[in-house]
């Protein structure tokens, strides 16, 4: 279930238009299209894998339910991303789980200050042990980081299609994307240097 | 040997994390998953479909069961007048009654027959959509 390329603004309305004219198979179609995205937003925030496979169902339920809601502004896949973020955030404050941690806001500053330029990462790419550290790595950083790393590395979304589906300003996107990359660096360098 | 830039070190740094961030596959949606919601959604679609009909017949059968109660001996009146010819029009509530019936089989009928037009114009092979 790799990324997909965004499907064209136009591909986009037909799609959604088929659905609301009750199109068999159209709705169909509009799922298979987005329930990679569905599933890489809400897995990446809720980890369990039962929990998400729900909590995507849910996801299309509701977009089904209120397709008609939907005025072309944005791209539909922010739109989707908007709905299946918001399901993900409450079931998380149900089950009572920080979203944002603190370390994540706070001045956490010194650790980030350690952030060094001059790994060789080119060899780091190459190597299984390492992208398995940087797995666990990101496994550790707070649902909404995690989710967003996803959105900007492996959905190719824009900041402003973040901020969107966040419900966040552009310049709080900017802040903890750098934030969790730069833990995810720090985390690497501990380890390279233990290795050393 | 070319030097490692910043902007370098970055581009890198992103493959690193774009490729941990690749998943195992068998965590993923299960095959299947987009018929199974599909499904699930359209028998909730015609759920609200059939409580929407059972509420807009109730809504009908009250305004009929008023205007009978309310303006029964018009109604009569009214019937007399056009099937006898009998002298006495219609009063001014039976005539704006009617004229609100009207308006509202129109407005039914014109909404069913836009949904079935833009049906008919989307009814194209879903996967082609």
């Amino acid at each position: 279930m790799g990324p997909r390329e965004p499907a064209p603004l136009d591909q986009d309305r037909a799609l959604v238009e088929a659905v609301l004219a009750r199109v068999p198979g159209a709705f169909e179609a509009l799922v298979r299209t987005y329930q990679g995205l569905c599933w890489r937003i809400i897995h990446r925030m809720v980890r369990d894998p039962e929990d998400a496979r729900e909590l995507c169902q849910e996801t299309f339920l509701r977009v089904h339910r209120h397709l008609s809601q939907y005025r072309f502004e944005s791209s539909f896949r922010s739109w989707l991303g908007q709905v299946a973020y918001s399901v993900a955030v409450r079931y998380l404050k149900r089950k009572r789980v920080l979203i944002v941690a603190a370390a994540d806001t706070d001045a956490h500053d010194e650790m980030l200050a350690r952030v060094r330029d001059d790994f060789d990462l080119e060899s780091a790419y190459a190597d299984d042990e390492l992208v398995a550290h940087v797995r666990n790595a990101i496994e550790e950083l707070s649902p909404m980081q995690r989710s967003l790393l996803a959105m900007y590395h492996f959905e190719e979304m824009s900041i402003g299609e973040i901020a969107l589906v966040m419900q966040t300003p552009e310049g709080t996107v900017k802040s903890h994307l750098f934030r969790a990359r730069a833990t995810l660096r720090v985390r690497l360098q501990t380890i390279l240097e233990k290795r050393e | 040997m070319t030097e490692r830039t910043h902007r370098d070190a970055d581009q890198e740094w992103n493959h690193l994390i774009t490729r941990a961030l690749r998943e195992p596959v068998d965590d993923a949606l299960p095959p299947g998953f987009a018929a199974t919601v599909a499904a699930r959604a359209d028998a909730a679609a015609q759920t609200l479909d059939r409580g929407e009909r059972l509420i807009q017949g109730a809504l009908f059968a009250c305004l009929a069961l008023v205007a009978l109660v309310g303006f029964g001996p018009d109604l009569v009146a009214l019937l007399r007048h056009i099937v006898i010819g009998t002298t006495g029009g219609p009063s001014a509530a039976i005539q704006w009654s009617g004229a609100i019936g009207v308006c509202l089989v129109l407005t039914l009928l014109v909404d069913m027959w836009t949904r079935r037009r833009h049906a008919a114009r989307h009814r194209v092979a879903p996967r082609s959509v």
